[in-house]
């Protein structure tokens, strides 16, 4: 926290300080600070991909996945960043689809999108494989590698009348991660 | 005269009992000093630093006794011998000495212990400090007689040994000490001072604050609390035959109080 | 007395002081997280300077985290992201270059602005000037013309105009008349009620601010009784040269014709203690005597 407040109130006196700043929190793995760091500073680095990259790649992580559509425009410089783009662009597509299945029930027959190793799409892959349980409006998938590694995907509509798509992930019987996506 | 400095005379530093202000702690000491009176002591030290109020006891001590009690006040000390006895001869018999006669202290004390039982006397002596010591053995032995009282008041210097000097140590029975006013013995002084005389807006127009703010650089002294008000009151009539625009009355000026511990050399620019 | 001038600039000094000092130390204040987060940075960096060889810092360990767990079926798509590589120092320097790039458009915008500055001054200068010279060219033609009508100007023989001064003023055409000067007291004799005697001798004087032309204007003015002028004319070709005799009887002369004989004698008592010329001694019996 008192590093977010450094960085936060340190903005033009550090050249550079945004990209280092942002990768710093995507080493120490705090997803959700460096997703809103990114958002921030997004129209001051505009011309940085590095910057655009990290962005992405910490809002995967978090319950903003639909912040990965600012970033994934930007990418485009080199071929890894070009297949970073694509990565974020797949995970956003599946996202809608399975949102889209679940809520109006729309088939999605026998498509075949590229793989990525994101929990997301593990799950849409399985989903598209009917390979679920349904009891009471909740699908339950078991991992297709780990066997003991359980998703409930489900949706639950908030006080706003937002319905939001659920991802709980448990490790055997235990809960250890909740996905909520709007 | 105009209304400030009217004001500002008021701070002038007098003995004029018609503007004091009865403040509890001085109220305090001086009804015990007026008991002491009646008690059968020999000598009562008032003591205190300069500008605590001493002087201004003793006068108001003489001033409300002085048609009750066989009382007498010498405001300045009376340094040389021959003088002082004379005085004390004089007062007590209300005869005058022609100039080259002497008093013989033998003369005097005999005098004295004749009237043992029939006369109390008192004397108020101030700025003991400045008599030598054999006076002072004079005025012990004088108050042995029992028939004269001895009131006297001493600067409280950081060189305590003067109160432990022989001459007082036996002697002394009631010892008073003045002490410097707190903040709020200083604000009930300060509008005191100006409502007994009618100033009661100005007297309004002075908050805890302002005070405070004196305070803390006249410790609550007396002589130096008159002296800031008096100069600072010395601004405000300058303030208003020349440019009276500058003048709040409702607010007092924290502008010129600054500008007058400026001058007292309390603050430094 | 209290001098509150004095005691206010005091005040003045210390509130400043006090001031000055709380604000220095709010200042200090202030700057203390922003000092030790540029510390604890450029310590951060010895550290992994250290750590690796190159001031580089790559990330290979989270790489493969991503990598690791990716199906690997036949005719599949697989897509994967990568982790730039980031060069600090080399990222620095871009920032750098990118200000100093900025700095020099931003100054080169400035000089640009200050040269369209003084070439607009330059222009409307230039525009003036030119209007001048027609406008002056435009009154000379016309004075020529003019010129040409007049009669003959009379003029006393200390005025001592050149040659082609007095050919411009009766018109006389410049190959017929001789080329040398006038010697001595030779008079030449000019129409005194010329109208256009005053406006080309006020030119004239006007470019070349020549006293003698000064008086000559003053001495028109006596002549034609507006004393008023001669008097003021008079006084500027004084105020050219002091030493001129001329202007200094003219200026007297007119003066007392104005009625302000006691100015005049005044002026001429000192101005004779000064050159005890007969001259102005005559013209103050003149004044004295009342024949004025």
């Amino acid at each position: 926290m008192r590093k977010l407040f450094f960085l936060t109130s340190l903005t033009s006196i550090l050249f550079g300080s945004n990209l280092s700043a942002i990768y710093k929190l995507y080493e120490k793995q705090e997803y959700e600070k460096g997703c809103d760091y990114g958002a921030k500073y997004y129209s001051k680095n505009l011309n940085s991909e590095k910057y655009m990259a990290f962005y992405g790649l910490s809002c995967l992580e978090t319950n903003s996945i639909n912040r990965l559509a600012q970033p994934m425009v930007k990418l485009g410089g080199t071929k890894e960043l070009r297949e970073t783009a694509s990565y974020f662009a797949t995970i956003l597509l599946q996202k809608q689809l399975l949102k889209q299945s679940l809520l109006d029930g729309k088939e999605l027959g026998n498509l075949n999108l590229p793989k990525t190793d994101f929990v997301l799409s593990k799950i849409f892959n399985l989903f598209v494989k009917k390979k679920y349980s349904i009891k009471d409006d909740i699908y339950t998938l078991v991992d297709s590698e780990k066997k003991d590694i359980r998703y409930e995907v489900y949706i639950k509509k908030s006080k706003k009348n937002i319905n939001y798509m659920i991802i709980d992930i448990y490790h055997g019987d235990k809960f250890t991660k909740r996905y909520q996506y709007d | 005269m105009s209304k400030y400095q009217e004001i500002k005379n008021l701070f002038i530093d007098t003995l004029d009992t018609d503007n004091y202000v009865e403040l509890e702690s001085m109220a305090y000491n001086y009804q015990v000093l007026e008991e002491s009176l009646d008690k059968p002591l020999k000598m009562i030290l008032l003591f205190g630093r300069p500008g605590t109020g001493k002087s201004m006891t003793l006068t108001r001590l003489y001033d409300t006794l002085k048609d009750r009690r066989d009382i007498h006040y010498f405001d300045a000390p009376i340094l040389s011998e021959k003088e002082f006895l004379k005085n004390i001869y004089e007062a007590m018999s209300s005869q005058s000495i022609p100039q080259n006669m002497r008093v013989n202290f033998d003369g005097l004390l005999k005098y004295c212990q004749k009237q043992r039982g029939q006369r109390d006397v008192v004397f108020l002596l101030d700025e003991c400090q400045l008599y030598s010591e054999a006076l002072m053995e004079k005025i012990r032995l004088l108050s042995d007689t029992r028939v004269v009282k001895f009131v006297i008041t001493l600067h409280k210097t950081d060189n305590e040994e003067v109160i432990a000097k022989e001459h007082f140590k036996t002697r002394i029975w009631e010892v008073i000490e003045l002490k410097n006013a707190t903040e709020n013995d200083l604000q009930v002084y300060i509008q005191m001072k100006l409502v007994q005389k009618g100033f009661v807006e100005v007297s309004n127009s002075i908050s805890k604050r302002d005070v405070r703010f004196i305070h803390q650089y006249t410790k609550g002294n007396f002589r130096e609390t008159n002296k800031f008000l008096y100069v600072v009151f010395n601004i405000y009539e300058f303030y208003e035959k020349n440019q009276p625009q500058k003048i709040d009355s409702k607010k007092f000026s924290k502008k010129i109080l600054e500008m007058a511990a400026l001058k007292l050399g309390y603050l430094h620019d | 007395m209290i001098n509150t001038v004095e005691l206010e600039k005091r005040w003045i000094r210390y509130k400043t002081r006090i001031f000055g000092s709380l604000f220095f130390i709010l200042f200090f204040v202030a700057a203390i997280p922003y000092l030790s987060f540029y510390l604890f940075e450029q310590y951060n960096l010895i550290v992994e300077k250290d750590k690796n060889t190159s001031n580089v810092v790559i990330v290979e360990q989270l790489a493969p985290k991503i990598e690791r767990s990716l199906p690997k079926e036949i005719n599949d798509v697989v897509l994967s992201p990568s982790i730039p590589i980031i060069d600090f120092t080399k990222e620095k320097q871009i920032d750098r270059e990118i200000e100093q790039k900025n700095e020099k458009i931003e100054k080169a915008k400035i000089q640009k602005l200050k040269e369209d500055k003084r070439r607009k001054a330059k222009e409307r200068a230039y525009r003036q000037k030119v209007a001048k010279r027609r406008a002056l060219k435009r009154e000379r033609e016309l004075a020529k013309k003019e010129s040409k009508k007049r009669k003959l100007i009379k003029a006393k023989a200390s005025s001592s105009l050149s040659v082609n001064e007095l050919k411009v003023l009766s018109g006389d055409d410049i190959k017929k008349s001789h080329t040398r000067e006038p010697k001595g007291n030779k008079k030449i004799d000019f129409g005194g009620s010329s109208s256009n005697y005053m406006p080309i001798m006020k030119r004239k004087f006007q470019e070349n601010r020549n006293p003698r032309e000064a008086i000559l204007i003053a001495k028109a003015y006596y002549k034609a009784g507006n004393y008023i002028e001669s008097e003021k004319w008079a006084l500027t070709a004084n105020n050219l040269d002091k030493e001129n005799r001329e202007s200094w009887l003219l200026f007297a002369e007119s003066k007392a014709k104005l009625g302000k004989r006691k100015e005049a004698l005044k002026i001429l008592v000192s101005y004779h203690k000064k050159t005890k010329s007969p001259e102005v001694k005559e013209l103050i019996d003149k004044i004295k005597g009342g024949n004025f």
